[in-house]
């Protein structure tokens, strides 16, 4: 039951930091619920018994705000935030689209809440054991299985950070 | 555990708010945390697969999507950055906004002769 009421509560806080991240109309307070998303996504993370994925999605977080701070002076400068959106009628449209949708979630959820016998996971195989996973066994995953995909991530890291940095120092 | 169906409704829920960001909204950068909350779904599905399969793969993927979450977010931040500064954009707020109109010129009176 503890685990339910945590549950709601982040998915609440996440659904509606996502709201208030598309309807805000300065950036900078979209920035902060975009964390606020994050922060409660690591939260749903820990819940799912994955704390690898918790610690890494804390330093997305930090690494996320150290970035917000580093570039909001600049972006301020260039004024990349709009004052007035061009359709605001699209806008208005997408989040009453996105609201119905989401009540529909919800109402579909209460609807599973009174008939509990059907569950998706029947039309899926069965796990063999159901052990939660330890981070030494996503560690030895990561470099048994996922080595290939672990060098290419690591190239592509190199290759962005060569960008970033000559993106940085070139003056106009 | 919940049921995984709690799960794969809040990843819809956030997927459809980020498609939504993404779709209707003209501000680059929010454009851009739309795409992150919609990477952001695909984890949490990702993630919750992985609880009920007992599964290392899918939380593999899941760190290699966060990482990747957070260098396109600076990686992003600095394009952006870039172009406005190379190409001196004006501001969307701004007259002369889009790009290449015309901004039009009060008249002046004619004096009577």
């Amino acid at each position: 039951m503890h685990g339910q009421i945590t549950f709601f509560l982040l998915a609440g806080i996440a659904i509606f930091s996502a709201l208030m991240m598309v309807s805000r109309d300065k950036t900078v307070y979209g920035a902060f619920y975009f964390a606020l998303t994050m922060l409660s996504t690591a939260g749903i993370f820990l819940q799912l018994r994955a704390p690898l994925l918790f610690t890494a999605q804390l330093l997305a977080v930090a690494c996320l705000l150290i970035g917000i701070i580093v570039f909001a002076i600049e972006v301020g400068k260039l004024d990349v935030a709009i004052a007035a959106e061009y359709s605001w009628r699209a806008r208005v449209a997408g989040i009453a689209a996105a609201l119905v949708l989401t009540l529909d979630i919800v109402l579909a959820l209460l609807q599973r809440r009174q008939f509990p016998g059907e569950k998706i996971t029947e039309l899926l195989p069965r796990a063999p054991s159901f052990s939660p996973l330890s981070v030494s066994d996503i560690i030895l995953h990561f470099y048994s299985h996922d080595l290939m995909t672990l060098a290419l991530l690591l190239f592509m890291f190199l290759i962005a950070a060569v960008g970033i940095i000559a993106l940085s120092q070139r003056r106009a | 555990m919940l049921p995984i169906y709690d799960y794969l409704f809040l990843s819809f829920a956030l997927f459809l708010i980020g498609a939504v960001g993404a779709l209707t909204r003209r501000n680059i950068i929010v454009k851009l945390f739309s795409i992150e909350l919609i990477l952001n779904a695909a984890a949490i599905n990702l993630a919750a697969f992985a609880r009920t399969f007992a599964d290392a793969g899918g939380q593999t993927f899941t760190s290699f999507m966060i990482a990747v979450i957070v260098a396109e977010i600076f990686v992003a931040l600095a394009i952006i950055a870039a172009v406005f500064r190379r190409w001196q954009i004006p501001s969307p707020s701004s007259a002369e906004w889009p790009v290449g109109r015309a901004v039009e010129q009060p008249e002046q009176d004619v004096p009577a002769q």
